[in-house]
């Protein structure tokens, strides 16, 4: 972070904080050391996120990094944060990120998080049996938000199917808590969901999956590793970014190998209620999806731009973003991952 | 009323909403709004896998910084503008639009001015409740009748006396509600901007809404009620022995 | 009453111009993607207004805020002034209203969905969530608030019934009555926003939320400055109605 930032900052919250100031004396000031860095990421852990977790919080400090990491609800706001100085590192999903460049932001994703994704697309049987009938008009698909991953995972899988998007009705409900229970009271016909969650919602009425993304896209990007431009240009900040990198490719490999390092990182870090509890053959069979079945943490970073150029009509389909040239050279950077795997071996 | 008549109406008023509460949950099922005795049931659980009781203590600090903060400075500018009309002209517009600016859409603002720490969650309180508290205290100001005012010139009070003695008093039933409120609105605002940085006890919300069942969720919310019923009543505690004479006055006590 | 009519019209401007003075100065050391001057929200503001496409959003928007404040007015002064005026009923439903009062509405938005659907009814159901509150605890704490002299001089000129409520109950509460609408309708204004955002997105609530996706923050701005201004409207219009109904109320500060 630069000093004209800190000062910069430092003066706003004399502005805005002055009726405050005497109340909160010595609130503690932001300070980064040399080899710290502020990561801004996504708020629920769930499996898919625990290793990857794992790599930034407990693998980077062994290797001299020392992560800060501060969770969102919605990722437009940690895109907000990163831009507006007060977050180094943030972890978001792609398209937002696309859309943030088209808007003026100069933002550059440098790695993966993880690839694929645990949502599927489930939709109540007694009204939806192929993706044609998403064009009924008493169907309601629910998404988190507009121009978001979800509903894109959702509009690719339909128009591969010769689906007219003309015809569709979308509805923004949140997250997938509400997603579930909007689907569960019949407000939405069709939703992304967790694949874990598919047997609890079966068990209520005729539900199937129509969409399961790594089987639909090759592969799906959900969540990437970014950071401002400048910031990333700073050779100091290279290297942290590289570290950075590094403690999640050893978190993968280790946990794509061993169940045993996946199990610890799952009980260290999901935020899901019944991580305690949870027989281990459960967690088993969660690993095997993930780490066999899906790949979602795989052992290069798999961080390619044909990644990004095999997703964008989809986006553009979606009109996710905006129909503009783009420049996913200049949005991307691929030479930390590459650093990285190098350093690794 | 006797204390026990008192005790046996508040335990039936309770009991109808419980049994409403259970009904419905039996309609609806432990997905959709899971029944009072479901959420009680899993209540332990719930406090134990998201340390809720932990997290509330955390919360419940800044909560009560940020509104006391907010309550005395609403106070001074609510009357203040309430007695100046050259204070109110100028105020007013900007204080009637930030009244109406919702918390949520000044949350990523705040938290680049001010980072994510105890600075924050106490300035997005502070918010929160200041607004009512000025506005209901302004709109006391204001109602203070002007033949007691002029009552209290004609016997030659000072100002400062005419202050205490008259406008204090009958501004006191506008400082309870505004600072009553202030309360619920400044709880809520704690929730919503944890809920945002999955902190504290709004972080403990939000984890319990990605759950299928609505169990640990129901339970959160349960027992952000009973902390608004706490703090209301040690407002009303407070209320009562800072003013006794409030109390008695009024037709109907509590 | 004519210096009063004419002095906000001279200092609100005054404080308007001082504010975007501020505003601009904000301006320049907040970070630009964040951020947006008051020049570049006006200008967006006039090229929004002039296509039509703000007036339009506004008028759908106000639907379903009319109705829900003006559902929830209609419930809460009745109900205020019967809870207010028993001790009994009152007592009964106060530890259920303190507790429902301190969960944010934003909380309960997956469970109105479940209960109302994704659309007007939804909304509505915001809406009246989140004004029925303020407009009920100011309404009876006005009841509350009379003075028990004033009710026994009411008593011993035999005024009992409707006639009691109608000429003394309700005019001695009215100060508050009009505090609590005016509370309330700004938080209907709020909760207009809010419903539109957390529902299926329409109206102003689709333009913000356009306008957020594609970081075009002086869009976002306009529209929060146009919900802003509107909230501001309502207030004031809520205030000339107290000055017409009540006019003590007014000329105490004058």
């Amino acid at each position: 972070m630069s000093t004209q930032k800190m000062t910069r900052r430092a003066a706003m919250r004399l502005i805005a904080g002055a009726p405050l100031a005497a109340g909160v004396a010595g609130f503690p000031t932001v300070t980064h050391a040399a080899d710290t860095v502020k990561c801004i990421n996504l708020g629920f852990v769930l499996g898919i996120h625990c290793p990857p977790t794992f790599g930034i919080l407990d693998e980077c400090p062994k290797l001299g990094l020392q992560v800060e990491m501060q969770r969102f609800q919605r990722m437009r706001d940690a895109l907000q944060t990163i831009s507006g100085g007060t977050g180094d590192i943030g972890i978001s999903e792609p398209i937002m990120l696309l859309q943030s460049r088209q808007a003026g932001n100069d933002i550059v994703i440098f790695g993966n998080h993880y690839l694929h994704t645990t949502l599927v697309v489930v939709v109540n049987t007694d009204y939806i049996q192929t993706w044609k009938d998403l064009e009924k008009p008493d169907v309601t698909v629910g998404i988190n938000s507009q121009g978001d991953i979800t509903q894109v995972m959702t509009i690719g899988g339909f128009l591969k199917h010769g689906g007219d998007l003309a015809k569709v009705k979308w509805a923004d409900v949140g997250g997938s808590g509400t997603r579930v229970r909007a689907l569960l009271s019949k407000r939405v016909q069709a939703t992304q969901v967790h694949f874990d969650q598919v047997p609890e919602i079966q068990k209520s009425g005729n539900y199937k999956v129509l969409l399961v993304p790594h089987k639909e896209y090759d592969p799906w990007v959900n969540e990437v590793v970014f950071a401002r431009t400048d910031w990333l240009k700073e050779p100091a900040n290279r290297k942290k970014a590289v570290t950075f990198m590094k403690g999640i490719i050893i978190a993968s490999r280790k946990a794509t190998a061993d169940f045993a390092y996946y199990k610890n990182t799952f009980v260290k870090y999901a935020t899901l209620k019944e991580k305690d509890t949870m027989p281990e053959a459960e967690i088993r069979a969660h690993w095997n999806v993930l780490s066999r079945e899906i790949g979602v943490w795989p052992t290069d970073n798999a961080f390619r731009l044909s990644n990004f150029e095999k997703l964008l009509p989809y986006y553009r389909a979606a009109k996710a973003i905006e129909d503009k040239p783009i420049d996913l050279k200049a949005a991307t950077d691929f030479t930390i991952v590459a650093q990285a795997l190098k350093e690794l071996g | 009323m006797s204390r026990g008549k008192a005790w046996a109406l508040r335990l039936a008023g309770i009991a109808v909403f419980v049994l409403g509460w259970e009904i419905a949950g039996r309609i609806f099922g432990d997905a959709l709004f899971a029944p009072f005795s479901a959420v009680i049931a899993g209540f332990p659980a719930t406090v134990r896998d998201y340390h809720l009781f932990a997290e509330l203590a955390g919360s419940l600090r800044q909560l009560l910084l940020g509104y006391l903060l907010g309550c005395i400075v609403g106070i001074v500018l609510g009357i203040m503008m309430g007695r100046s009309a050259l204070l109110d002209g100028l105020l007013q517009p900007w204080v009637s639009m930030m009244f109406v600016t919702s918390i949520a859409s000044l949350v990523p603002l705040f938290i680049i001015t001010f980072g994510f720490g105890l600075m924050f969650r106490v300035t997005i309180v502070f918010m929160a409740a200041v607004w009512y508290v000025l506005l209901v205290t302004y709109h006391g100001a204001r109602s203070v009748s002007p033949d007691l005012l002029q009552t209290a010139r004609a016997f030659e009070s000072s100002r400062l006396q005419t202050f205490f003695k008259v406008m204090l008093p009958a501004l006191y039933p506008y400082i309870l509600v505004g600072m009553r409120i202030g309360l619920a609105h400044a709880i809520r605002a704690m929730v919503i901007a944890e809920m945002y940085v999955i902190v504290g006890f709004g972080g403990v919300v939000y984890n319990a809404g990605v759950e299928i069942s609505t169990v640990s969720l129901l339970g959160a919310l349960l027992t952000i009620m009973l902390v608004g019923v706490a703090l209301n009543e040690a407002l009303k505690w407070f209320a009562h022995r800072t003013a006794p004479w409030y109390s008695e006055r009024q037709q109907l006590s509590n | 009453m004519r210096i009063s009519l004419t002095r906000p019209l001279v200092l609100y401007p005054v404080s308007i111009v001082l504010g975007l003075g501020v505003w601009e100065a904000l301006a320049q050391v907040m970070p630009r993607a964040l951020f947006a001057p008051p020049s570049a929200v006006l200008g967006r503001l006039a090229a929004m207004t002039g296509d039509g496409s703000l007036p339009t959003a506004l008028l759908g928007s106000v639907q379903h805020m009319l109705v829900g404040y003006l559902l929830a007015a209609l419930l809460a002064i009745p109900v205020g002034i019967i809870v207010g005026r028993s001790t009994a009923i009152a007592t009964a439903v106060e530890p259920i209203l303190n507790a429902v009062y301190a969960i944010p509405p934003v909380a309960l938005v997956p469970f109105f969905m479940i209960w109302f659907g994704l659309y007007f009814e939804g909304r509505v159901a915001l809406v009246f969530a989140m004004c029925f509150f303020e407009i009920l605890i100011n309404v009876l704490q006005g009841v509350r608030n009379i003075d028990r002299g004033l009710l026994d001089a009411a008593r011993s000129l035999d005024l009992t019934g409707l006639a009691l409520y109608r000429k003394v109950v309700i005019p001695a509460a009215s100060p508050f009555i009009f505090t609590g609408l005016r509370v309330g309708i700004g938080r209907a204004v709020n909760a207009m926003i809010t419903a539109e955002l957390f529902f299926s997105a329409v109206y102003l609530g689709q333009m913000l939320k356009t306008s957020s996706n594609a970081f075009d923050i002086a869009s976002t701005f306009a529209v929060i400055f146009v919900v802003s201004l509107f909230g501001l409207a309502c207030q004031e219009a809520m205030r000339l109605a107290e000055r017409v109904v009540i006019p003590w109320h007014h000329e105490s500060t004058a």
